[in-house]
């Protein structure tokens, strides 16, 4: 098997709200953003999600599956080495020798374990390059919309949905850290000591306020947090992409697998612990590239209970040479 | 051989450090349809690579330039690492300890890098070359430029068309300005740099006019 292209493309929701930072103004934390320039030409800052961000995730993805079909998930016992290489893509190490690759053990590690094919690493002293490209997360709106594929115009208009701007999709929202004392029931569950000294306070701090005395309210004020947040609603709609080289029809099936893994637990972003950041898939295509053109095929269908059989078997078969390799990789 | 004038255009924007050669492209396709798939180390390492493109009358660079747009707007974007130490504390062997986040091996960074937005997104490339050959080529290639692998570089089409020459120095000097990396005379100040793909490569470095 020649070299193969293929490209998965597709539409998904977000389920919850979407809270994907790029940095803090005091207590607001701003939605990243990326310049873009629209078809007027004009230049536009407009919300998305970073494509490291869904790299990473899809990297954890087939991780977590290929030591699943490993059987190594429940006592994996990973050295910090190997830890590195599979969710961080390794280090160059002082270990190896850079001044000459080892082909065996390049084609021993891509073999053993398809997915670095795929994402690359750095092992031995070597950087190995990845095959895979993940697409930035483009959110749909009227901004973006120049840059989406053909199909994706047509799946919004067969489904009657308007773009908006971006500016109606982003919203700012706040939340507060509650402090404890300021609850006179919990209050009663401290000491007799620290009731007293929480009572002190409450009161120096309303003297402070009342007198005008802004240095003393300062010192006594209480540790409540406000906080704001802004965040991309629920039920916006972002098509992503990711791209990969293969060689092997082993590398193909863990690619596919990787994309069936990643869409089934799909989540960006911060405030997970707090209904955000779920998105689910809508719509999708496969590409298959030829030399000078492409061609679509749904992706429903093909990533549904057949993807990741052969490449599931295959680190099955080979279980016990992939936690030989991992307890001796240097990266 | 003919000469050929080449355009990428991007749906975005890219990164790069330096000027992007377009043997460098074309080498790198060759590689990727050809399975060449670990980057050379060393001089040594290298195999060479029959390209479409003409070769210098000195033999020692291919006719080629390397791409030139201009600048439409550009942001600072970010490289970002952290070391999983979730993952280290849930899979990870008895004998991890303590992850040190602020030096070493898991030292986390944030490394910043320009994203630029080429005008109406062109890059555009002269050669002097096979017109079907390169354009098969190119057309194995989908991104360019830095980080690709995180969506950076996007191209929605190439396109490989025959062109005038702008007269002597073609496709490699114009007015007097080089435009791909040249090696200079013996004995002559040039900045250190390849004359051939891998440009990355430190060794093979010779004096060169450069764009």
């Amino acid at each position: 098997m020649g070299m193969t292209t293929t490209r998965y493309e597709f539409l998904v929701r977000a389920v919850d709200p979407i809270a994907h930072h790029e940095e803090n103004l005091g207590n607001v934390s701003v939605f990243m953003r990326k310049r873009m320039q629209l078809p007027s030409g004009q230049v536009e800052r407009v919300p998305y999600i970073t494509g490291d961000s869904i790299r990473h995730k899809a990297r954890e993805m087939a991780v977590y599956a290929t030591l699943d079909a490993a059987g190594m998930l429940d006592d994996p016992q990973l050295t910090e080495g190997a830890l590195r290489l599979l969710f961080a893509g390794g280090m160059v190490t002082p270990k190896g020798d850079a001044s000459v690759i080892n082909l065996d053990n390049y084609r021993e590690l891509v073999a053993l374990f398809p997915p670095l094919a795929l994402f690359g690493g750095c092992v031995d002293n070597r950087p190995l390059p990845g095959q895979l490209v993940v697409d930035e997360g483009n959110l749909v709106c009227e901004e973006t919309l120049h840059t989406a594929p053909t199909w994706v115009h047509e799946w919004l208009e067969a489904n009657k949905v308007e773009p908006q701007t971006h500016r109606r999709l982003l919203e700012e929202v706040t939340r507060v850290r509650m402090d404890p004392t300021l609850s006179p029931e919990k209050v009663k569950l401290l000491s007799g000591d620290a009731q007293v000294s929480v009572n002190r306070r409450l009161t120096a701090s309303g003297k402070a306020h009342d007198e005008g005395d802004t240095k003393e309210a300062e010192r006594e004020k209480s540790t409540m947090m406000p906080r704001s947040f802004e965040r991309i609603i629920q039920g916006s709609l972002f098509w992503c992409a990711l791209e990969a080289r293969t060689y092997t029809p082993i590398e193909a099936d863990a690619f596919d697998y990787t994309v069936a893994c990643l869409l089934n637990n799909f989540t960006v972003g911060g405030k997970l612990a707090t209904g955000h950041g779920r998105l689910r898939f809508v719509a999708g295509n496969k590409v298959h590239f030829a030399p000078t053109a492409g061609s679509l095929e749904g992706m429903g269908a093909e990533l549904a209970g057949k993807a990741g059989t052969l490449f599931r078997a295959h680190i099955k078969d080979h279980a016990q040479q992939i936690r030989d390799w991992f307890g001796r990789v240097a990266a | 051989m003919k000469p050929l004038a080449v355009t990428a255009r991007l749906l975005e924007g890219f990164a790069t450090r330096g000027p992007i050669h377009l043997d460098a492209l074309l080498s790198a396709a060759y590689a990727m349809r050809e399975g060449m798939l670990l980057p050379p180390a060393s001089e040594a390492e290298c195999r060479a690579i029959p390209l479409p493109l003409e070769r210098s009358a000195c033999g020692r660079f291919w006719l080629a330039s390397v791409g030139e747009f201009v600048s439409q707007d550009s942001e600072l974007r970010h490289k970002n690492r952290r070391a999983p130490w979730v993952e280290y504390a849930r899979l990870g062997e008895a004998k991890i300890r303590r992850v040190q986040i602020a030096t070493g091996e898991n030292k986390s960074y944030r490394v910043p890098y320009e994203f630029t937005i080429p005008a109406n997104g062109e890059i555009r490339w002269w050669c002097i070359g096979d017109q079907e050959q390169v354009r098969g080529l190119l057309h194995l290639i989908h991104y360019l430029g830095k980080f690709r692998g995180c969506g950076n570089g996007r191209i929605a089409q190439w396109s490989v068309d025959e062109c005038e020459p702008w007269g002597e120095g073609f496709p490699v000097m114009r007015d007097g300005t080089p435009v791909r990396n040249l090696p200079v005379q013996q004995g002559a100040v040039g900045a250190l740099l390849r004359c051939d793909p891998p440009y990355w490569l430190k060794e093979g470095r010779v004096p060169c006019l450069a764009p």
